[in-house]
């Protein structure tokens, strides 16, 4: 309940639900006056309350979007601080840039959910009968879930989530242990439990961070790649998918240079469909830039399908198979001479028997269910046991992050314990935001259940 | 007899109280039983301790009693965690016991606006009126520092009796006024162990822990280092497999097992019964053989506390190696009680159902003379400032354990007796032993307690404000011989230009206290050695404690901020049940409001953003 006596500059994107859409609108609130907001806009002359302004948003010179802005001069605004509201364009990626641009650089933070209504009541500015959310918000803090609003992942969240609090606790203890108690219990073995309670926390944590930092490419904005050599119909898949012509459907092997990309939405789970340029050994060199991308496509992608024409088989097909797919297909059923190409292509693969085969030309509605379906099951499965990090939370993970690391150094020698445990109170207070507070009282619970205590 | 204010009890909360009380001039009484002397300690035979030192030496800055006696008895000075850095170090005192109990009748009975009364209670009526034996006295005001006499029941193996402690009746005429007040339904244990005769001991078997010069003395004017009693060791023992075997193997026997007791002990201070069957693969436990004091024929053995049957006392005393012959003087017992429910105290411990009765020390659930002595303190205060209708004192947690302490009793309830621990403060690294004049002497200068303290209090911050200035302003130049000496060995960080002696006190491989007494001969600056400390671990820590204040520093004011616990319960925003632990606990401050068990954060929020 930190922010209960933050009154920070605050941000946070009011329209943006992870998907894309024409406009996005990013408020800004409780900052002191708009001169320090001044070097972010190219044209900032004197700004008048409830007027908008047309402006590009810049950063260290560089145009990174072109900007409606309305300024609301406190208290004459919707929670009674100063109020600066961007209308910007809706893409995601554009509205996650833009906020960290003020929260890197501008010292904005990220808001909490409901904050800008809590600061509303606070200042008067709404009956306590108005506010909304505000359980939501004051939630935030020890039950995460209830801030995703996903509610299908709570139970498996809510365990991960413990399951941390559970180690920084027993860590936090070794340390109180090693003060109020090493009479009881001894130096050499304070000093272990210290060491071992600590990598077991780290340990743990780490394994966060590591989807925090993969999870962009993975969950909140799944991917399914389309991957295969060259020709092997990938773009036509790709439009069949979409209904849409958009990538450039051609005979000449390697006309997909870079990948496409668009939304595709299966059972209200939106994914991005990435149609990649052919893997081959590529003699010029946007080619061979857009074989390199695929495979990096491929390695971080949600959803793989692969494609395989056996028509056209090259050297670079040993490479692309050594990935695994989770669904792929034998293209141009409909050609003359089809099977005994397959049978060709079995004699060197005969892990391909199993695998189907399907018709570019005339794709059927069944076989989008198929693939759907496995679609489905996979992000569910993905999902339940990989909870779904928002944005705010990837920030104070970082942060914790690189505290940790800090603290871990020092951990070896520093002999003083209470500067360790000041340092580690002030992880803690990050630590508390993503996974709950841990008081004083349950910190010796948790000595007075695992030690013998007592001189 | 009329008294403005009568402290029942005459234990550690109970002088502390009178003490300070009689300091504003009123006229005080301490009604206490026949037969026990003041400030006697039917416990461990010492005072202080981690979390604990913290507490005398503030008691002893406000200009309390407890300092001074524990340095009038002390024969045996520890420094706990010396090794683990200057904020968590703690001094506790072995005391001998009967000097204590001597010096504390001494130095009472020279007060003259304090009536000592040696009469057992029989009643006390809601008037204030208390009769006793012989007489009835009245009060304004009356603390009640009655320890574990409330409902006392004494346990060795199946022997019971009725009492506060060994040989002395518990008072059952404590019973009409607090029929009145509510008890806590769980009541409480406390044991101690067997005490051996000193000589029966084989101490050539045993580690032996001298007393340690280097720790400073407890009251503020004693010669830092020079000791009033002879100084003695202590030993430490350890039990084995065989010791544990024989408690075990009387399970049956243990009143603590067998269900004849029924109070709960603090977890922190398990009696061997409970090492023995809480920890079965745990065999080796410290003992600790305390002397009971310089002449006093028993020794305590500290870690052995006991219910058991006589016998089973005796064979698991002499397994351990050097006790093999250990003659046993008084036999272990546990003491089950009643104490008041604390949350019914407001911050100054008065208790909100009966104006003008205010309760101190283990009556309220805590254990420890520290802890009792600290609350006798607040509690002695606040009835004379209600008295001279002054402001009460209120300590803050984030800057005093007795702040820590009080808050953390008036806001909940414990499921067992409440001892201190660092780790129950937020603000270790300032609120340490080496600073408690810095953070303490103001309030007693405010309150014009104790003025023998003035002079020296006075100088002390003064001056301490003075070499502050001075480590911040003055440099050491690059030549100077000083930067050699402090500069860290191998792979540490040379001091190789210019810095100031505040960055110097800094560094990690230096003592600071070392470094800045160095540091002051060059200059030929003489300063008192409690100075020189305070300034050097204060300048150490600087850094920590502003960052620490930077993120406690909302929170502080906004803890302190006075709420008013009727207008919340009045409010249409909040839940039922919320308003109904409010109304029990009456919070007067955002901080106690927080403390409140099971109080929803939509609570703290309305009341926080004041939109009640």
């Amino acid at each position: 309940m930190n922010f209960l006596y933050s009154d920070d500059p605050i941000i946070a994107c009011s329209t943006c639900d992870h998907a894309n859409a024409a406009l996005a609108v990013i408020r800004m609130s409780g900052f002191k006056d708009l001169s320090g907001l001044a070097p972010y806009f190219s044209q900032f002359g004197p700004i008048e309350p409830r007027k908008v302004y047309y402006t590009n948003l810049v950063l260290q010179g560089q145009v990174i979007d072109d900007v409606c802005l309305t300024f609301f001069e406190g208290p004459k605004s919707y929670n009674g601080e100063n109020i600066l509201e961007l209308s910007v364009h809706g893409n995601t990626l554009n509205t996650e840039r833009i906020i960290n641009l003020f929260v890197n650089h501008a010292g904005f933070r990220l808001a909490h959910p409901g904050e800008f209504t809590y600061r509303a009541m606070k200042n008067k500015k709404l009956s306590l009968s108005q506010v909304e959310g505000l359980d939501l918000f004051l939630n935030a803090n020890s039950t995460y879930a209830l801030d995703q609003g996903l509610s299908l992942l709570s139970g498996n969240l809510h365990e991960s989530y413990l399951e941390l609090w559970d180690l920084f606790l027993k860590h936090k203890s070794s340390l109180e242990l090693s003060i109020d108690f090493s009479e009881d219990i001894g130096q050499a073995a304070a000093r272990e439990y210290f060491l071992v309670s600590l990598e077991n926390f780290s340990k743990k944590f780490h394994s966060l961070v590591k989807r925090v930092e993969h999870q962009n490419a993975n969950l909140i904005q799944p991917e399914i790649v389309i991957a295969g050599l060259p020709n092997a119909g990938k773009s036509s898949l790709f439009n069949f998918l979409l209904r849409d012509d958009r990538a450039i459907v051609s005979s000449v092997a390697g006309t997909t240079r870079d990948y496409l990309s668009e939304f595709l939405v299966v059972e209200g789970v939106k994914y991005r469909l990435v149609d990649t340029a052919g893997i081959r050994e590529a003699s010029d060199q946007i080619e061979a830039e857009g074989v390199k991308r695929t495979k990096t496509k491929l390695a971080h992608s949600f959803f793989k399908v692969l494609l395989i024409n056996p028509f056209e088989m090259t050297e670079g097909f040993s490479e692309l198979l050594s990935q695994s797919f989770d669904i792929s297909f034998f293209t141009h059923s409909d050609l003359p001479g089809f099977s005994e190409a397959r049978k060709l292509v079995l004699q060197s693969w005969p892990e391909l028997a199993s695998i189907g085969a399907i018709n570019l030309a005339n794709l059927s509605p069944a076989w989008e269910r198929e693939i759907n379906h496995l679609l489905n099951k996979k992000y569910l499965k993905a999902t339940s046991s990989q909870p779904i990090l928002l944005e705010r939370h990837k920030h104070l993970i970082l942060n914790v992050k690189q505290k940790l690391s800090t603290y871990e150094a020092i951990a070896h020698t520093e002999s003083d314990v209470a500067i360790l445990s000041a340092e580690l109170n002030s992880i803690g207070h990050c630590v508390s935001e993503v996974i709950g507070i841990i008081s004083p009282e349950q910190v010796l619970n948790s000595i007075f259940s695992n030690f013998c205590i007592g001189k | 007899m009329n008294f403005d204010i009568i402290v029942v009890g005459g234990g550690h909360a109970g002088i502390e109280a009178a003490y300070i009380a009689s300091q504003f001039h009123l006229n005080v009484a301490i009604l206490t039983i026949p037969g026990v002397g003041l400030g006697s300690a039917p416990c461990n035979p010492s005072v202080g301790g981690v979390g604990k030192g913290q507490v005398v030496r503030e008691l002893d800055a406000l200009g309390g009693l407890m300092g001074i006696l524990a340095d009038k008895a002390g024969i045996q000075y520890r420094t706990l965690n010396d090794s683990k850095g200057f904020a968590v170090q703690s001094s506790r005192v072995q005391i001998d016991k009967d000097l204590y109990s001597e010096k504390a009748e001494e130095l009472i009975a020279k007060i003259t606006n304090i009536t000592v009364i040696r009469e057992k209670v029989e009643s006390i009526s809601p008037g204030f009126e208390i009769k006793t034996s012989a007489k009835t006295y009245s009060a304004k005001k009356i603390i009640m520092t009655v320890g574990t006499f409330l409902n006392g029941k004494l346990h060795t193996g199946s022997e019971q009796s009725f009492g506060g402690r060994i040989g002395v009746e518990s008072s059952t005429g404590l019973q009409d006024l607090l029929s009145l007040i509510k008890t806590r339904p769980q009541r409480f244990k406390t044991g101690t162990p067997p005490r051996l005769h000193k000589d029966s001991i084989d101490y050539s078997k045993l580690e032996e822990q001298p007393s340690d010069a280097n720790v400073r003395n407890f009251h503020c004017l004693s010669d830092p280092f020079s000791r009033e009693a002879e100084q003695v060791s202590c030993y430490l023992a350890h039990t084995n497999a065989v010791t544990m075997d024989i408690i075990r193997t009387n399970r049956e026997r243990s009143p603590m097992f067998n269900g004849q007791i029924q109070g709960v002990g603090a977890r922190y201070c398990p009696s061997i019964e409970d090492k023995a069957f809480r920890y079965p693969e745990k065999t080796s436990h410290h003992v600790f053989i305390e002397p009971e004091g310089l002449t006093a024929k028993t020794v305590y053995p500290s870690g052995i506390s006991s219910s058991l049957p006589k016998d089973v006392q005796e064979a698991y005393v002499r397994s351990m190696f050097g006790l093999e012959n250990a003659k046993v003087e008084v036999y272990g017992y546990a003491v089950e009680y009643d104490v008041i429910d604390t949350t019914d105290l407001s911050i100054t411990l008065e208790h909100q159902e009966l104006p003008g009765l205010y309760f101190a020390g283990q009556v309220n659930g805590t254990s420890g003379y520290e802890e009792a002595a600290g609350q006798g303190y607040i509690a002695g205060v606040n009835a004379s400032l209600a008295l001279l209708g002054l402001d009460p004192l209120i300590l803050s947690r984030h800057e005093s354990y007795i702040g820590v302490m009080i808050e953390d009793l008036t806001s909940n309830t414990r499921d067992e007796p409440y001892r201190l621990f660092t780790a129950r403060s937020e603000n270790r690294l300032f609120i340490r032993e080496d600073n408690t004049l810095i953070r303490m002497a103001p309030y007693r200068q405010q309150l014009l307690l104790n003025t023998r303290l003035d002079q020296y209090q006075s100088e002390f911050l003064e001056k301490y404000e003075l070499l502050l200035k001075f480590c911040d302003e003055t440099k050491i130049s690059e030549n100077s011989i000083l930067l050699q000496e402090f500069s860290g060995e191998g792979d540490l960080q040379k001091l190789v230009r210019q810095v100031s002696v505040s960055e110097v006190l800094r560094q990690a491989w230096l003592n600071p206290v070392f470094a800045l007494e160095r540091i002051l001969s060059e200059f030929s600056i003489t300063m008192h050695h409690d100075l020189t400390r305070t300034v050097a671990i204060s300048k150490k820590y600087e850094g920590y404690i502003k960052r620490n204040e930077g993120q406690n520093e909302r929170l502080k004011k906004m803890d302190l901020m006075r709420v008013n616990w009727e207008d919340i319960v009045g409010s249409g925003n909040i839940s039922f049940e919320c308003k109904q632990r409010i109304s029990r606990i009456r919070p007067q401050t955002f901080g106690q409001l927080k403390l409140i068990e099971g109080i929803r954060p939509a609570t703290l929020a309305v009341v926080a953003a004041k939109a009640l």
